[in-house]
């Protein structure tokens, strides 16, 4: 197990080198140039070759890549590189670039963890009473409900959410604020929706497959009573792939609140990314883009490895040399999904 | 696949043939009520979406009646034409700039249409013969593609596109480009796995002793052979595509006003949630009415052409 862990952990090195390498270089083509941003439109041609020679930005591509990995030096424009965890300042606002990334994103994790804490609550006990009545028209509803959730645009259903809950009826805030714990509310729901009818799918399907498994006919046989079986039997095998897709949602809510941060004003990470990107702000979007990015693979090579440790038999498969492809448990977990 | 692929689950081969498989294939789909309801949905949104113009003038929807912001649903208001002034009831009102909803609704439907389908069928062909190479050459190729995969999917999808987008320059074309990018990983993953679980299989085996080409095993043997996940992927994928491009016009980094695309008719609708909910109401139940058509048609795919999966 802990080669296993200590291969993936190594395997993160090429696929955030290459993280890194396809946000640099899709910000290298934008056609907005930082110089020009500093300086404004009125400097001579002089001052702005010279503008472009201090920021580093006559140098070429690869030159500029390692810049952004591991520093620059000038006394005005320089910075340590993201490798040490500085970009510099922000070209529009001068902030410094990871200042304002590790202020909002705690923001941001409240929200996720909010939003994934209601989709368990509500989408796991749905997922068991759909799966504990196949095709019934309750199980119908349910589905209905759930690909409903899943086909809403999340910025549309926060907008109506504002509108009866915030306009019609005054009982919450449209705006949200870390520190007012009422307006978290429609926020939460609102991230939370897609989340939810996933799990709820998945915990559906899950259930599925294992209440048809010899060991709950078995638990049945001697004569245990239904609830039991569920609760006990089931239940408790069929959330293992549920907590890993859990998991891997937590990732998608921590970089995906983008919409959902913007529409309520809320200060966290997404905000801040959008924000740079209407700026042009260079080092605020590689910093925020990267910074998201990073924590998305952790968090994922995170569920992978525990994923490993709650199953005991996905230890021995390990141990016993079968070889993983890193993300593979995704694919499998979104093939389960896909099957229902 | 392949206890399925002998009874009419390859809709090429089926089309090509016609008669039979197709007609088998009909009959399973539908008896899956919901399905055949949002084929019938999809249809009529494609065909309003082809016939846009005859029911409103393109020019009509996309200029400003300000004598007219804001008429509810029903109301009528006085249109201006060059030199004509014509009467003109709104079905579903009018928006902050006095364009009629309803018409921006159905010239929207056609952007969305294209999109979907574009952005899909560019996905399809790029990350399907990314994934064919993977999964037929192995070794280095698959290495290579497969790790380069990996770091897509490290990428969040939508920082993904609005990185694309906000690198590329905002145009139609870089939005379908930002779009189809975060779907080719996902059809890399689909044609890889059923290729490698099919080639080695005896009539790939077969096909390659009677001295077929490459290419031609790839095209005429495997592919028919892992049409059913594609095809269902795909309908799904349009869906996610439609929901996509709105999300990326509704941030102001996709089709911008005054083109009407039902993301930035609600964008432009947020200002005024409180005063005029009718603008917010219509655009995204279409949104929401067409991406669920698409789930559910490709949940309907999916049992009929591989009915193994069905219970």
């Amino acid at each position: 197990m802990l080669k296993y862990a200590a291969r993936r952990v190594l395997m993160l090195v090429p696929v955030l080198l290459g993280v890194t390498f396809i946000v640099f270089s899709l910000m290298y083509l934008t056609p907005s140039d930082p110089a020009q941003i500093v300086l404004g439109s009125n400097a001579t041609p002089a001052a702005y070759a010279q503008m472009r020679a201090d920021m580093g930005l006559d140098r070429p591509f690869l030159a500029q890549y390692l810049h952004f990995l591991f520093g620059y030096k000038h006394p005005e424009f320089g910075y340590r590189g993201l490798a040490f965890g500085d970009l510099g300042r922000s070209y529009v606002t001068n902030r410094i670039v990871f200042e304002l990334i590790l202020s909002s994103f705690p923001n941001t994790v409240i929200l996720a963890i909010g939003a994934l804490a209601l989709a368990l609550a509500v989408g796991v006990p749905v997922g068991v009473i759909s799966a504990t009545r196949p095709y019934s028209t309750v199980d119908m509803a349910f589905t209905v409900l759930a690909l409903l959730g899943a086909s809403m645009p999340v910025f549309w259903f926060a907008m109506v959410l504002i509108y009866f809950f915030a306009n019609r009826l005054g009982m919450l805030p449209a705006m949200a604020n870390p520190s007012n714990a009422l307006s978290l509310a429609l926020p939460i729901v609102t991230l939370s929706m897609n989340s939810m009818a996933i799990i709820m799918r998945m915990t559906r399907s899950s259930m599925l497959e294992v209440m048809r498994q010899d060991y709950i006919r078995t638990a049945r046989v001697k004569g245990l009573g239904e609830r039991l079986v569920v609760r006990k039997h089931a239940l408790r095998n069929a959330l293992i792939p549920v907590i890993t897709v859990a998991g891997l949602q937590f990732g998608h809510l921590l970089g995906g609140a983008v919409l959902t941060e913007k529409i309520f004003s809320y200060p966290g990470i997404g905000s801040i990314m959008v924000d740079a990107i209407y700026q042009k702000d260079t080092p605020q979007i590689l910093g925020s883009v990267c910074f998201v990015a990073i924590i998305f693979t952790l968090v994922n090579l995170f569920v992978d490895i525990m994923y490993g440790l709650i199953d005991p038999r996905i230890k021995t498969a390990v141990q016993s040399g079968r070889k993983k492809a890193p993300g593979k448990e995704l694919a499998d977990a979104l093939k389960r999904l896909f099957r229902k | 696949m392949r206890s399925s692929a002998s009874s009419g689950s390859k809709p090429l081969r089926a089309l090509a043939r016609a008669g039979r498989n197709l007609g088998q294939f009909w009959r399973r789909f539908s008896r899956n009520k919901l399905a055949t309801a949002s084929l019938a949905v999809v249809l009529v949104f494609a065909s309003v979406a082809a016939l846009a113009d005859a029911f409103f003038d393109y020019g009509f929807v996309t200029s400003n009646q300000l004598d007219n912001a804001f008429l509810k649903p029903l109301e009528s208001g006085t249109v201006y034409e060059g030199e004509a002034e014509l009467e003109h009831r709104y079905l579903l009102g009018a928006d902050n700039y006095g364009r009629d909803i309803l018409g921006r609704i159905v010239h929207g439907a056609r952007v969305s249409m294209v999109i979907g389908f574009v952005t899909v069928a560019m996905a399809l062909v790029s990350g399907g013969a990314l994934g064919a190479l993977a999964g037929y050459k192995g070794k280095a190729f698959d290495t290579i593609i497969m790790r380069a995969t990996d770091i897509l999917l490290s990428i969040p999808t939508i920082l993904l596109s609005i990185a694309i987008v906000a690198a590329l320059g905002n145009s139609f074309f870089n939005l379908l480009i930002a779009i189809s990018a975060s779907m080719v990983p996902g059809y890399i993953r689909i044609v890889r796995a059923s290729i490698i679980t099919v080639k080695d299989q005896e009539f790939v085996e077969a096909a390659r002793c009677i001295g077929a080409s490459d290419s031609r095993i790839v095209f005429k043997h495997i592919l028919v052979n892992i049409a059913s996940p594609l095809i269902v992927q795909s309908t799904l994928n349009v869906g996610s595509s439609i929901l996509w491009a709105s999300s990326l016009s509704f941030l102001g980094l996709g089709i911008l006003p005054p083109k009407p695309e039902w993301g930035n008719m609600l964008s432009e609708a947020r200002e005024f949630i409180q005063y005029a909910p009718h603008t917010l109401f219509a655009p995204g139940l279409a949104i929401v009415v067409t991406v669920l058509a698409y789930n559910l048609i490709g949940d309907g795919l999916r049992d009929a052409l591989d009915p193994k999966l069905k219970r």
